[in-house]
């Protein structure tokens, strides 16, 4: 059943096993994003972003993919504070969704 | 095919296994590029499929190296995040033959793989019939002869010729040689390898006298050459690598 405020992302069955994981790992990303901009490492934060942006479309959110392209893109430009906000977009993003598998 | 995967990012190395493994592939997945060279001292592949960044030594480095020191024209595919031209034509320059960006879409993957493949075996002969010499191998009837008689061999001791034929002067692992013509899920040791090459050396007369050396190659696996090919490395007791 579908929470109310959830946003529903359609994803291949055959993924399923995989998802629960791959999502996890995705808020333990967030939480690190966060940390790495509050110490202004910039590397870190990139290579998550960048991390993200390949993976996320695969999984089929590709919501993912352009977020990990934002925070790349904010690691190279050293904004601290864009990065710390996306993080936030990320953790509600992932807070939010909810899978159906077709 | 037997698929060699550098990618560090767990999520994105399940995600490809699944893929590959569902449409046949046999994929081994190392997460450290030195991993994976320190493999190929006693391993081959049919694909290498390199992502760029990749904590100890980047994935263009790792091209450069195998393009440098194995022999084989073995095809690497590329798949990685980066989307600037300057990193594609860097790859594409540096021996890649193909480069995909993150994030992959399964079908295109896929396709991309038997494109390769496909180019790959169209270096070797992959006709109906195998002609080497005196032996010649009916893949449609599954017959094998030897100056035209016909040699009398079990099913996997036929599988295993046509691996080794249509990988002439390659050298190939134990291992690539048991996924290939044993599968992917056979419990198997590679001592069973061994066992068949030995009767298929025997039965097919692949020894100098009949103009054919099968060497076995230590810690490593066998090579299938004609002798002619075999006498310009007869010293060679080491895989062919260039300079490793």
């Amino acid at each position: 059943m579908t929470s109310p405020g959830a946003l529903v992302v359609e994803v291949d069955a055959e993924l399923a096993a995989l998802v629960p994981g791959f999502l996890e790992r995705r808020r333990a990303d967030a939480v690190a994003i966060r940390a790495a901009a509050a110490a202004d490492d910039f590397e870190t934060a990139r290579s998550l972003g960048h991390q993200l942006k390949g993976a996320g479309g695969g999984y089929g959110f590709p919501e993912l993919t352009r977020l990990g392209a934002e925070i790349e893109e904010a690691a190279k430009s050293h904004s601290a504070a864009r990065l710390a906000g996306l993080a936030g977009t990320l953790s509600a993003y992932l807070d939010s969704l909810q899978v159906k598998y077709i | 095919m037997r698929i060699a995967l550098l990618e560090d990012d767990h999520a994105q190395a399940d995600l490809v296994r699944l893929w590959l493994s569902g449409a046949g592939h046999a994929v081994h997945t190392y997460s450290r590029s030195r991993d994976l060279l320190r493999t190929l001292a006693r391993e081959s592949f049919d694909l290498y499929m390199l992502d760029w960044e990749v904590p100890d030594m980047s994935g263009i480095e790792v091209l450069g190296w195998l393009r440098r020191n194995i022999a084989e024209p073995m095809p690497v595919l590329f798949a990685t995040a980066r989307d600037a031209e300057e990193d594609v034509v860097a790859a594409l320059t540096g021996g890649a033959d193909d480069y995909v960006v993150k994030p992959l879409r399964r079908q295109e993957l896929l396709a991309r793989v038997d494109a390769l493949g496909r180019r790959a075996r169209a270096a070797t002969p992959h006709a109906e019939r195998l002609e080497a010499g005196a032996i010649v191998i009916d893949l449609g009837r599954r017959v094998v002869t030897r100056n035209g008689e016909p040699v009398d061999l079990t099913q996997k001791d036929f599988d295993l010729a046509v691996f080794l034929f249509r990988n002439v002067g390659q050298l190939v692992s134990r291992g690539h040689i048991l996924e290939s013509v044993w599968g992917r899920s056979a419990d198997l040791n590679t001592r069973t390898v061994d066992t068949h090459i030995s009767r298929l050396r025997s039965k097919l007369g692949l020894t100098p006298e009949h103009g054919w050396r099968l060497s076995a190659i230590y810690q490593h696996g066998y090579r299938l050459e004609p002798l002619a090919a075999a006498a310009t490395s007869a010293n060679d007791s080491e895989p062919p690598r260039k300079n490793a």
